[in-house]
């Protein structure tokens, strides 16, 4: 918009541009209009006065002629006394002549009607070069008065004698101009009055549309997407198509036009109005009826405001999913604004503060709600951008206020929300941490209830095997003094003694792992070690037909361990692997030491046995786990576990690839403090 | 092979194999023992038992498995089978899938350990007389 620099134009032009558009409309076009009719009056006015004039002088002519007929006589009579007479005479013939004028050929005046001397703009008149015959007439003024002045060259046979010139009153042709003028005037004000009042409907036909758009405009703006149009009618796209599909949404649908009603089959296009409406444009009922501009502006507010639905049905959807997601979220959900306002509260949050969301949300700083997270210290560690720490921590156990007034322990992790490189709020997540700490609880009894199952279950197992030798000897002991046999007795009896010593192991088993011990750590040989534990073994590895191999390292330097636990804990694995390979062909059990990087002692038990189910290694030192049927209680590996671990050591089984399993005992050559690892009890 | 009924005795605990061949050998049984279960079904196979005593849990071959190779072969399917268990192994053991497969029941017979040789006796009595609960399917 361009505003004229002119001060007073600029008040006009912003009088203009608030004006509304119907008096727009109006303004111009009565400014057109009384511009039209003034410029047609004049041209009128011109154009019938001329015309008036000559008709006027037209009728003077043959008084003129007359006139210089007589005037003439008179010269050529020499009667130049008479010539005043003449003309006053002449003037006198008609009221409309007002003057008579006679002069020579040099131009001098003769004689005139005039009872004064004649004004100079008579005498002046005509003065041009023309020839005399082509003069017509002339207006002239003297006295307040416009006359006409009209010429008749005064001949005396073949020869100019000088020239009559009379005035005409120029108000008899004035007169009938303004009667005239006055009639076109009217009939033009009448006209231009008509023309406003056409031009007042068309633009209130104009306005109509464009002021329900405003209106219309102003509802979208505030939120009101349901409304409608009455612009042009329903179109009947069956009809102009010559079309039958009556299971078209649009068909014989005449409220609203076709490509407005989604699923309506347009020019290839199925799906949605916003989707197909650029090829409806392009469809020949759409052209059949687009109508004017008007209505095609309808057309495409209506297409915006049916996009703003799509859009606003498609956000409310995500808005929903969003907020169930957030609500029905099993841990709280706190989030802010950039000025750290809650502006999310969601139900476990309600519910594990007490506050209500309306207590908080717009009306609480999340600081209020987490103070022990004021602390900058909190923020160390978080990450940076551009140099500028951002808030934010991850799984850190706190305290949420409550509406009660003490606080809950939370497991909470909080980010902030960026966009465009800004902070614009803050999040929080967290959990109940006394729910977390009831469930841990809940795990670890139930996981020691069924270890202490699983235990007790595998030592009565156990027992029971025991229990059986006893019986089974006492059986075969009495058995014998029945049958007077005492080689049935002593074998009876032998069998009491071996299952004596079962059960003497099974406690030693048992006191050795439940009971807390503090290792005596001394300075040993581990080849001294290796050499007892097989020296002891080899008669079960050679009744079970079992290679038991010892790989002693001369480089193997002394160690600092207690030999009777590590005595027990090789002990413990070289007889698992004996009974793992026992009674197979080929069976081989390896008893190796020897120093690992890292200052360490490495003792390795490698068997050529079956190997370990993924399952069962997994949880081999975990729970009472045995291979070995009835026999086995499982008890061994876990006091081999823990004695290593008194020892600061690791114990690991992996599977040999040529077949069997190696167990790896490391613990540090040179430890000097042991680790209470307490009992089962 | 003598007229005496026989029975053999599957369990690696020679112990608990010389216990149960005590208590049969008592009442009459002429028995023969296995520590192994390949050892064990070489036994069944050669010398046909009236009975068959099998260890539950065995390493190796495990008496479950050797119940089912047993059960599935025809000339050893109507051998009676009493399972040596300790009611732990038992209950983790789903003994009507393992039946529905060789269209029988269960085994004949359970012995929990600690054996008790009247109630040892007792259950063999019943599973040779026929009241086994080793009903066959079909």
């Amino acid at each position: 918009m361009r505003i004229p620099a002119n001060g007073r134009g600029r008040t006009a032009a912003s009088l203009f541009y608030k004006l509304r558009f119907t008096d727009k409309i109006l303004l111009i076009a009565a400014a057109l209009l009384l511009g039209l009719s003034l410029a047609g009056a004049l041209v009128f006015r011109s154009a019938l006065q001329g015309r008036l004039e000559e008709a006027v002088v037209a009728d003077h002519r043959a008084l003129i002629s007359l006139g210089a007929q007589r005037v003439v006589e008179r010269l050529s009579g020499n009667d130049e006394s008479g010539l005043s007479r003449t003309l006053t005479e002449l003037c006198h013939l008609d009221d409309g002549l007002a003057y008579a004028v006679v002069r020579d050929r040099q131009g001098e005046l003769l004689a005139h009607s005039f009872s004064w001397d004649p004004p100079a703009v008579v005498l002046n008149a005509f003065e041009d070069p023309e020839p005399l015959e082509q003069r017509g007439y002339e207006r002239i003024s003297f006295s307040g008065q416009d006359y006409l002045a009209l010429t008749e060259p005064l001949l005396l046979g073949a020869q100019g004698a000088g020239e009559l010139q009379l005035g005409i009153h120029a108000e008899r042709a004035d007169l009938t101009v303004r009667q005239l003028n006055l009639i076109f005037l009217t009939v033009l004000l009448s006209l231009t009055a008509i023309g406003l009042l056409a031009a007042r409907h068309f633009a209130g036909h104009v306005a109509r549309p464009v002021n329900e758009l405003i209106f219309l405009a102003d509802e979208v703006s505030v939120g009101n997407l349901d409304v409608d149009f009455d612009f042009g009618v329903g179109v009947r796209c069956w009809e102009i198509k010559d079309c039958g599909q009556t299971a078209c949404a649009a068909y014989q649908n005449t409220s609203v036009q076709c490509w407005y009603v989604d699923g309506t089959p347009c020019e290839g296009y199925e799906p949605r109005f916003p989707e197909k409406l650029v090829g409806c444009r392009s469809c020949e009922v759409y052209r059949a009826h687009k109508g004017d501009e008007i209505v095609q502006l309808a057309d495409s507010f209506r297409h915006m405001t049916q996009v703003l639905k799509s859009s606003r049905r498609e956000l409310e959807r995500s808005n929903r999913f969003q907020h169930s997601l957030i609500r029905d979220s099993l841990g709280g959900i706190i989030a802010t604004d950039e000025r750290d306002v809650v502006r999310v509260f969601n139900g476990v949050a309600q519910r594990l503060t007490g506050f209500s969301e309306g207590e908080v949300v717009g009306r609480l700083r999340w600081d209020a709600l987490f103070p022990g997270e004021l602390d900058t210290s909190h923020r160390r560690g978080a990450p940076e951008r551009d140099g500028q720490s951002i808030f934010g921590f991850y799984r850190r156990e706190t305290r949420i206020v409550t509406k009660a007034g003490g606080s809950a322990e939370v497991l909470a992790s909080a980010i902030t929300l960026r966009e465009d490189g800004s902070a614009v709020g803050k999040v929080f997540f967290f959990r109940d941490l006394r729910e977390i700490k009831q469930l841990r609880r809940d795990l670890v009894r139930s996981e020691r209830l069924a270890a202490i199952g699983e235990t007790v279950a595998s030592i009565s197992h156990a027992i029971k095997n025991i229990l059986d030798g006893l019986r089974g000897g006492a059986y075969i002991y009495n058995r014998g003094l029945r049958l007077c046999e005492p080689a049935v007795s002593e074998e009876g009896w032998s069998m009491v003694e071996r299952n004596i010593d079962l059960i003497s192991a099974l406690v030693a088993d048992l006191l050795n792992y439940a009971r807390e011990r503090k290792p005596d750590l001394r300075r040993e040989d581990p080849n001294d070690l290796l050499r007892d534990v097989a020296q002891l073994l080899s008669g079960k590895a050679a009744a079970l037909g079992v290679e038991l191999v010892l790989e002693a390292d001369p480089q193997a330097a002394p160690a600092r361990y207690d030999s009777h636990g590590m005595h027990q804990c090789l002990t413990n694995l070289v007889t698992n692997a004996i009974d793992a390979v026992g009674g197979s062909e080929g069976g081989k059990v390896i008893l190796a030491a020897s120093p690992v990087a890292g200052d360490e002692l490495e003792l390795r038990v490698t068997d050529n046995g079956p190997g370990l189910a993924d399952e069962v290694q997994e949880q081999l030192f975990s729970g009472m786990t045995s291979t070995k049927g009835s026999k086995g209680t499982g008890l061994g590996l876990l006091v081999a576990h823990k004695i290593v671990a008194e020892h600061q050591g690791a114990i690991e089984a992996k599977p040999v690839p040529q077949g069997g399993v190696v167990f790896r005992v490391r613990i540090p050559r040179h430890s000097k403090q042991c680790k209470d690892i307490g009992s089962i009890a | 092979m003598s007229g005496r009924r026989h029975v053999v005795i599957i369990d690696d605990e020679p112990d608990l194999c010389r216990f149960v061949e005590s208590i049969l050998q008592d009442h009459g049984f002429e028995t023969s023992t296995a520590n192994d279960a390949r050892t064990g079904e070489d036994l069944v196979l050669e010398l046909r038992p009236v009975l068959v005593c099998l260890d539950l849990m065995m390493p190796g071959r495990s008496g479950v498995q050797l119940f089912s190779r047993l059960k599935r072969n025809q000339a050893t399917r109507d051998i009676p089978i009493i399972m040596i268990t300790g009611i732990r192994e038992e209950l983790n053991i789903d003994w009507e899938e393992i039946a529905l497969g060789l269209k029988r029941r269960r085994p004949d017979g359970f012995v929990e350990k600690p054996i008790d040789p009247s109630r040892l006796m007792g259950l063999v009595e019943r599973v040779l007389s026929g009241e086994g609960e080793g009903v066959r399917l079909g």
